[in-house]
């Protein structure tokens, strides 16, 4: 049985149309990749990626992990069954908690999440004003 | 451009003169957008996944030290990045239904060859098409781009040997749709 050789196959397909992207494509790779540096000069987030990235893990572990010892703070209690309701009694709990372990927890996560948005929101705003 | 004048444009970018990137991105701008398309099928999706790649590409050269072939390097980028962007993977690593392997195949190569240009143009895209889009990839890369077997895995993030199954596989599924599908010119020929 003769199959489809290799070489015919090489041939054929050298034949075929490639798809391809729009015409103006290299142009908007070329501004985007200037476009960081712009961005850059006006605000960089604090911590690199994979520090803020480890740093949101522990944080959400430790959370975790305060869940499952059964910490006051994170203690869901019994509600109408409401999830929503539950999840923002247990955020009001969380802030409202005193003590220096959920103080630093509090600013911690404040200071990450401000870092990380005004990263997301300037690099936006640098985005759109290059594009006009 | 050969491989030369690559390098000399590598070198440039590491030193902060980018502009001879757009070179680069229209060498390999209709691969890149080829497999992204294949993955995301969508042309919208597909050129924001070349795009993206493209410019982590940019941003990573610096530590890009030469083991691979650029290009290569930038196809594993626009795959990744591809596979990150859909959540079709039914569609890139699973079998298609009515593919079955043990198929009888009349001589598929005779039936190919005589057909005309157009319609053996038409009825191998169609074939393509109908692989997985990791399989494409594969014959893409392989036939088209003549990559090596070594390289794709490289791409595509499987061993030689995988990929050399893959691709033994896919020619067979393109014969058994090319079978299927050009019953009428088989008759002729057979």
């Amino acid at each position: 049985m003769k199959e489809l050789s290799e070489e015919n196959l090489k041939k054929w397909m050298s034949d075929l149309e490639m798809h391809q992207p729009s015409p103006d494509f290299t142009t908007r790779v070329m501004q985007e990749v200037q476009m960081p540096a712009a961005s850059k000069t006006i605000y960089k987030p604090l911590l690199s990626r994979r520090i803020l990235f480890t740093i949101y893990g522990i944080y959400i572990f430790t959370i975790f992990l305060c869940i499952l010892l059964g910490d006051e703070a994170f203690s869901i209690q019994p509600s109408s069954g409401d999830a929503l309701l539950t999840f923002i009694y247990t955020g009001i709990r969380f802030l409202s908690m005193p003590g220096w372990f959920y103080t630093s927890l509090k600013v911690a996560a404040i200071a990450m999440l401000l870092d990380t948005f005004i990263y997301i929101f300037i690099r936006k705003r640098v985005r759109q004003a290059l594009d006009m | 451009m050969d491989s030369k004048e690559e390098e000399h444009i590598l070198e440039n970018i590491r030193n902060g003169n980018g502009a001879g990137f757009a070179l680069l991105v229209n060498k390999y701008k209709s691969m890149a957008f080829s497999i992204a398309y294949r993955i995301t099928e969508n042309r919208e999706d597909a050129e924001e996944v070349a795009q993206d790649a493209f410019v982590k590409s940019f941003k990573a050269i610096p530590s890009f030290k030469g083991g691979a072939k650029f290009s290569t390097w930038l196809y594993r980028i626009v795959y990744t990045t591809a596979i990150s962007k859909t959540r079709n993977f039914k569609r890139i690593f699973s079998d298609l239904p009515g593919m079955e392997d043990d198929a009888t195949h009349p001589s598929v190569e005779d039936i190919v060859t005589g057909i005309d240009d157009e319609d053996r143009k038409k009825y191998l895209q169609q074939a393509i098409e109908s692989l997985k889009a990791e399989e494409s990839i594969i014959v893409f890369l392989y036939y088209y781009d003549e990559k090596s077997l070594e390289e794709i895995g490289e791409i595509t993030g499987n061993t030689p040997g995988n990929v050399k199954i893959k691709l033994f596989r896919s020619r067979k599924k393109m014969q058994e749709y090319l079978i299927k599908n050009l019953k009428s010119e088989a008759r002729q020929i057979l």
